[in-house]
Formats: C-alpha cells, structure tokens, sequence
C-alpha cells in the first residue's frame, strides 16, 4: 500500500495537495462514476444474477361440503401459505482494460524526498481508489424505492416492480361465498429498482502531471475526469479488494428502502347451508399483518 | 486550474424536515419503518424501511430525530391501534352476523354469566397461574400481557419512564411482570372484595401442599390437584346469585 501526495500549483509554488483537495478529487471521482457506472443492475422477468426474495400469503383452506351436518373446524383443512419468488435483480460488470500508463507519465507527480516522480498506476490506486469506492456505496448508486416515481437524484431503471409484498385479501372472503376460490392477494406494497444521477462536485485543485515535453503542468478538470473515471470504473469491476458488488442481505450499505414481507397471522372458520342438505365449511385467512421477512439490497466492497 | 466550487452535501432522505413517524415492524426490532414527507407534495408520504444498525446512515439520521424510547413508544402505540382496529372488525363481523333479537338474548345470557363469575372469580387463578408459566417467551402472549397492563391506569400514567419502557422491551413474562409491580407496588386495600376464605384454612390446605418436596427440574406444566378448604359462601351486601 503506497497511498502519495500529489502535487499542485498554488499560486506560483509547487505544494502539496490540502486533506480538502483530496475530498474533493474523492467526492468528484464518485460522481463521475455514478453517471458512468461499470457494475450495473437491471431488472429482468427471472432468473437475475442476485439472491431471489420470497413473498408469502395465506390462502383459504380447501372447502368441505356434507350432506346433513357442518364438518367441524378442525375437520375443515387449514389455511396454508402461498409463496411467490422474485428473482428479477440482475447484475452486469463492464468489460474493461487497465487505464495505460502512457510512457509511464500519465499520472500525477508526488515529492518523493526531493525527486518529483510520477505515480504509478498501482499507487493511484491505492492513492485514491479505496475512498472513492466508499463514496460511491455511500452515495447509494441504486435505491429500492415504492413508487415509479424516482426518489430526488435518481431515475427508475424499470416499471416492473423487483419485489411485492402481497397478502390475502381478508375482506374478500364470506361465509356466504364458500366454496370460496382460496387464493385472493391483494398487494399491499410494489418495491422498484432506480439508479443514481450522481451529484455534482467540482475539484477545489487538480494535480500535476509530466508532459511530453517533460515540463510540470497542470491537469484540466476534463484531463484529470477522464483518469479519474477510468480508474474507478476499472477498479470496481476489477480490483481485487476494490471491487463493488451488490448482493440480497448480508453485510453492507442498504441500497434505499428494506422490502418486508407481510403475510396475515390468523385464521377463521366459516360455515353456510345451501339448500337443507348442503353443509360447507371452509377456513379463511384472517387477522392483523406480520413481518414474516425483511429484505435489503446492499452494495459492498469485496 | 479548476476552480473552487462549495459543494453542498445531499440533505438525507430522514431529516427534520421530512419525518413523520417510525416504527418497528418485527418482533426483533431489527427493522424500522420510516414514515417520510415528500418535499415535494407535502401531502404524499413514503414508507422507508431501514436497519436497526448503527452501521446504516438511515438509522443514524434517525436517530438525530427520536430517541430508542420514543421509537418503542411509537410502536407500541401504533401496535396497540391495530389490535383496537382488529378487534372492532371482529365485533362488527359478529354483529353483522346476528340479528337484533339474538343480539338481545346473547346480551341477556352474558349478563347472567357475569353474575355468576363475580362469585367463581377466584377459579381463574389456575389458569392465570397456568397462562404465566407456559409460553413464557412466545411473541403474542407477551404482546397481550404489555396490552392489559398498559390498560391499567398506574402503569400508563406512571412518570416512572425507565420502567414503563423496561415492561415494554421485556422478553419473558416474569421480566414484564416485575417491571409492572416496580411501577405499581401493592395497592390500597380498602378497595378489595371481602375474602370468603381465612388465612388460616388457607395457610393449612397450602401446608399440604409443602408435605412432598419435589424436583421442578425438566418438569413442566404440571398439574396438582389441591383440596380446597370448606368454605361458606356469604352473600355480600348488593350482589344476587343467579344461576345462569
């Protein structure tokens, strides 16, 4: 690990870059990712590349029928569980080479006891790529979210919903409809995936680099961007320790809101006499919701 | 060179500004539902669900805004207004389900059946005794004994917040328990209904009881059959016995 300090131009001298000229570069190399990202995801109909989420709902039991009395409760099946597995959150890394380090001078030059040296590709890495990361996880480069409607500084990837918490629809079942069809969901929430814009931040300071003429100069900001942004798109993909990934669970920074998972926790017995010689009874979900699982997509470094 | 530009930090989705409520939404109180105002339609509000770890920046922003005890207050409330919610649809589908004239007789039969409690009374103790030692743990027992105690009075109006929210978080029905006589104590007894039994036939049929000391180890639910002491039943002044 050789983190260095790059040099800048302040005024007519030759100084080393502030702690706050470092934000800034870390800050500004995260935004230039957000609106370029090389670890993506996208919403498809199965089988996505990141853990599947169940959703679970009770259903009626089946109905019974007899022809001179009620079959009791406990001789009327049970209602049971219904379970719907999303699996739509799929994750794509971009294809990319190493950024070159074109006649070794392409990057910034550091005061290595008096010698002015240019960095190399590794020592930008471990300069500047760890933090930028982190800034990147932190600025949440996806958020789960309930509505279409992007939260403020994202835009929705898609309108299929990547998860949806449903429950029986209690109130749609009655004693005067049995045989009543078991399965009736309602959706109580639609979870959707969207992506970050990024948010603007402007360097304070760009460092130097070697030209070809072997003279000091100063980056442009598009210069100093387009390293930048090379570097961590690379790295993220790439980088052994660097690299980001997105996951269901586990450790890491939540990516937006949690998805639960709610089902209704009771159950009640009904019966209803149709015509003096048949009795049916059935079992319909009831009762108040329960948090049966919380899910939460998460980014990480790995 | 690039110029200096102030960057203002992004304001977090859970400010002062945009909050409205949180609540817990598990049993574990591992995850926490945010409520949260649009800035940009006041009237349209989102739910976030967040961790309950101080690892996660939601959380932290959360708790700028409320405290731990005023997070489990809110559930606890908003728990309580479900249970009101369900039990009033409960009471409406059965009374949707009677008519009138049912309604009146059932009304009649309960009034009777209450009579008659007010003398057996004290036969509830074994299953009181039964229902506090089993199920010790379980979610739904535990939630229905914070409920009726948060009903009395002294509990709910008692300034004593460090117990009130000890009962709250407590995790077995004796810890619930003991935290509610911490904040009630024993009450005046002038209030009491006059006893039927005395002391001493009473302390003579526990006496009985003490005769075989037995191991409780790995021993659970059991049933005792214990002789009552003969008691005459006096008939207290402005209750009638009725037979159902």
């Amino acid at each position: 690990m050789a983190a260095r300090t790059p040099l800048k131009i302040d005024g007519t001298n030759v100084k080393e870059m502030s702690s706050t000229d470092y934000d800034n570069i870390v800050a500004r190399t995260a935004y230039l990712y957000l609106t370029d990202p090389s670890v993506t995801l996208s919403v498809v109909g199965s089988s996505g590349s990141l853990d599947s989420m169940n959703d679970t709902r009770t259903q009626a039991g089946a109905a019974t029928t007899h022809a001179s009395s009620f079959r009791s409760a406990g001789d009327t099946p049970d209602v049971s569980t219904v379970t719907v597995t999303y699996d739509k959150i799929t994750e794509a890394t971009a294809s990319l080479s190493a950024p070159a380090d074109t006649n070794n001078i392409r990057f910034p030059v550091w005061n290595n006891s008096g010698n002015i040296q240019a960095m190399t590709l590794q020592e930008v890495y471990d300069t500047y790529v760890s933090d930028a990361i982190d800034a990147v996880i932190a600025a949440q480069p996806y958020k789960i979210h309930t509505s279409t409607s992007a939260p403020s500084g994202y835009t929705n990837v898609s309108t299929t919903a990547v998860f949806t918490d449903t429950r029986a629809d209690a109130g749609a079942y009655s004693a005067g409809g049995i045989t009543e069809t078991q399965d009736q969901p309602t959706t109580i929430t639609n979870y959707y995936l969207h992506r970050a814009n990024g948010s603007s931040t402007a360097y304070s300071a760009t460092p130097m680099y070697i030209n070809g003429s072997q003279n000091l100069q100063e980056y442009t900001s598009a210069e100093f961007d387009a390293i930048m942004k090379e570097v961590l798109r690379y790295t993220t993909v790439n980088d052994s320790g660097n690299t980001m990934r997105f996951f269901i669970d586990g450790s890491g920074t939540n990516m937006g809101t949690g998805m639960v998972n709610t089902k209704l926790n009771s159950s009640t017995y009904a019966q209803r006499e149709v015509g003096g010689d048949d009795y049916r009874t059935q079992e319909f979900p009831a009762g108040s919701a329960a948090t049966i699982s919380t899910y939460y997509l998460k980014a990480r470094k790995v | 060179m690039a110029t200096a530009t102030a960057t203002k930090k992004p304001l977090p989705m859970i400010n002062k500004d945009s909050y409205v409520t949180a609540t817990f939404i598990d049993n574990d109180r591992k995850n926490i539902e945010v409520l949260v105002r649009h800035h940009e339609n006041e009237n349209e509000m989102t739910p976030l669900i967040i961790e309950a770890s101080d690892e996660q920046q939601d959380f932290n922003d959360l708790m700028e805004l409320v405290t731990m005890d005023q997070l489990h207050e809110q559930t606890w409330e908003n728990k309580k207004a479900e249970s009101d919610a369900f039990l009033s649809m409960a009471r409406q589908v059965i009374a949707d389900e009677f008519n009138e004239a049912e309604m009146i007789g059932t009304a009649k039969a309960e009034a009777a059946v209450m009579d008659e409690q007010m003398f057996t009374r004290t036969k509830i103790y074994p299953t009181i005794v039964d229902t506090l030692f089993t199920n010790m743990e379980n979610e739904d027992h535990l939630f229905a004994l914070k409920l009726a105690l948060f009903e009395v009075q002294e509990i709910r109006e008692s300034t004593n917040t460090k117990a009130k929210t000890a009962l709250r978080k407590g995790k077995n029905k004796i810890e619930v328990l003991r935290h509610a006589f911490d904040i009630c104590g024993v009450r005046q007894m002038d209030t009491d209904v006059p006893a039927i039994s005395t002391p001493e036939e009473n302390d003579a049929a526990i006496q009985t009881l003490d005769a075989t000391p037995q191991s409780t180890k790995g021993v659970s639910n059991a049933v005792v059959d214990v002789a009552r002491p003969t008691t005459t039943v006096k008939k207290k002044p402005g209750v009638s016995k009725k037979k159902a």
